[in-house]
């Protein structure tokens, strides 16, 4: 019925020295859906970005009440800029 | 009054803040060795005083922006969540002096050390300002006159001017240095520049023009440890007591056989080029930086009285006893292994890091 | 007699390995930590940076010359407190420096 939710409140470093447009995306649980205020993730050069961002998913879909989650972040005009970090997904006790 | 009998020199070295030490004059020195320690002197502070005006794709080449919270190194940027790079690069440093000491000793000290070449370029100024050491130590000893006035002011004048440079370029390594000249110009400094600039400066001033050695004797830590790290293979600065006992002065024509005298002919020029005033003849000690000074002074009269050079000279102490020379051993191996395994890492890790960070909270 | 070592080796010895240290301290806080945003609110909030690192650095000293400092003090032997001559007006702290 209703869905559960996450809030996650992401800091983004750009640490190179130009311009970058990032791809952001979630892995390790299926069937979750990832929103952010966002369309484009554009950060200049070393810049600091904070976005807040939701991944939502049907309870019926989460086998336990905790479960590892991965956001995986990739500047799209070089996929070499891309980093994985692992959070947490809590679903309802 | 004290109860205990204590004699004027007591009390003298008690109350007085500085060891009564004397004034050490290193005499100047020509050799093997001594082009290699300028050589050294200019390129090392050819490198700090130029580096910073080196621009690179239109921004300071070498910059560790304390104020922008980034060390730039070229196109390399270091943010604080790099410190890991700098933690390896401290213990790369430590290992390789490490490995250095082991290998032949105080190279660093007499060769590379800031302090060493700091105090060089100072004994320098101070030999073209007040003349070599005969006439610095007969300015010395003479009362205050209009001319000594004169001299010994041009000579601070100079140190300081030096100083102040040097003090100038050390804060422009920390906040970009064209524009704190601008500001320098302009007299409008921030407060901590101005501060830092002037704090360096005197302390270049101080430690180049009147602590000197006394620094490497009470203040330096490697100076305390180094020579924990010696073996019997490391090299050293040796004076061939075998071959230059019993010591005495003759004639050059003399044959020292017949004398009875060995090779020295204590002339103590040794002991007139230490920086440090030691007399190497007493064997290796502590103070001794590992310039090489008494080499060179010592191989200078070898060559005046006709008599092979290397009276003093770089050696091991294995090799002083006749015994075999290893200089790829145990220790000199595993230092240099680990060195190279380091670096090999340092380099690869920065290679391949990726310029983005992320953070998850919760 | 008090120590053997020439008195500037005593206060060098109190002065330098807390200059090092601060500067040790000095460096690791302030990569953690940026001190605009410590400051952020607070009466220093307009200080710049190089002032707060600065400033940050002179506190630690101020501390490792304290530690130090003890340290030289306790490092007097105990029993000879009461039998120091009366040469100086001092008491044994100013006999440590």
């Amino acid at each position: 019925m209703g869905l559960v939710e996450n809030i996650y409140t992401l800091k983004l470093i750009n640490m190179d020295e130009r311009t970058h447009a990032y791809r952001l995306s979630v892995e390790g649980l299926e069937q979750a859906e990832l929103v952010f205020d966002r369309d484009a993730l554009e950060v200049p050069a070393g810049a600091v970005a904070e976005l807040l961002v939701q991944v939502r998913i049907d309870p019926v879909h989460l086998d336990r009440p905790s479960s590892e989650i991965f956001f995986i972040l990739e500047a799209q005009d070089n996929p070499d800029i891309r980093i994985r970090q692992s959070g947490r997904f809590l679903g309802p006790s | 009054m004290n109860q205990t009998a204590s004699t004027p020199n007591d009390r003298e070295v008690e109350n007085a803040l500085y060891q009564k030490r004397k004034k050490i004059y290193p005499r100047e020195v020509h050799g093997l060795f001594a082009p290699r320690c300028v050589l050294g002197v200019f390129v090392l502070l050819g490198l700090y005083y130029v580096i910073p005006w080196v621009s690179y794709e239109g921004h300071q080449a070498v910059l560790f922006d304390l104020p922008a919270r980034k060390f730039h190194i070229f196109g390399l940027v270091f943010w604080p969540q790099d410190f890991f790079y700098l933690a390896m690069l401290l213990v790369i440093a430590a290992l390789s002096l490490f490995f250095f000491t082991a290998l032949a000793g105080r190279l660093w000290c007499g060769y590379a050390c800031p302090q060493t070449v700091w105090t060089e370029a100072f004994l320098w100024m101070e030999r073209k300002i007040e003349g070599d050491r005969p006439r610095q130590m007969k300015l010395d000893k003479a009362p205050m006159s209009l001319r000594k006035f004169r001299i010994k002011a041009t000579k601070h004048a100079v140190w300081l001017a030096f100083a102040g440079w040097t003090g100038f370029t050390f804060v422009g390594f920390f906040t970009p240095i064209r524009e704190l000249g601008v500001s320098l110009a302009n007299l409008s400094l921030g407060p901590w520049e101005t501060f830092w600039i002037i704090f360096y400066s005197f302390a270049t001033y101080g430690n180049a023009g009147w602590l000197r050695e006394q620094v490497c004797i009470y203040m330096c830590p490697y100076a305390r440890f180094q020579s924990a790290m010696f073996d019997k293979d490391t090299l050293i600065i040796s004076y061939d007591e075998a071959r230059g006992e019993p010591r005495g002065s003759r004639k050059r024509s003399d044959d020292r056989a017949e004398k009875g005298l060995g090779d020295c002919i204590d002339c103590t020029l040794c002991v007139q080029v230490c920086p440090t005033g030691i007399d190497i003849r007493n064997g290796l000690q502590y103070q001794c930086i590992g310039c090489a000074a008494c080499i060179d002074a010592c191989n200078d009269v070898m060559d005046k009285m006709d008599y092979p050079r290397g009276l003093i000279r770089y050696t091991t102490q294995n090799r002083l006893e006749g015994k075999p020379v290893h200089v790829l051993r145990p220790r000199t191996l595993v230092y240099g292994l680990i060195l190279l395994a380091l670096l090999g890492g340092l380099v690869y890790a920065i290679a391949t890091r990726v310029p983005v960070d992320l953070n998850i909270h919760p | 007699m008090s120590s053997e070592i020439p008195r500037i080796q005593r206060v060098i010895s109190i002065l330098w390995p807390s200059f090092l240290t601060s500067g040790l301290a000095t460096i690791l806080f302030f990569t953690l930590f940026d001190p605009v945003h410590l400051l952020a609110g607070t009466a220093l909030a307009e200080l710049s940076r190089l002032g707060a690192y600065s400033i940050g650095f002179f506190c630690f000293w101020g501390l490792t010359i304290l530690t130090s400092g003890l340290t030289c003090y306790f490092s007097q032997p105990c029993d000879d407190n009461r039998r120091r001559t009366r040469g100086r007006q001092d008491d044994s702290l100013g006999s440590a420096l």
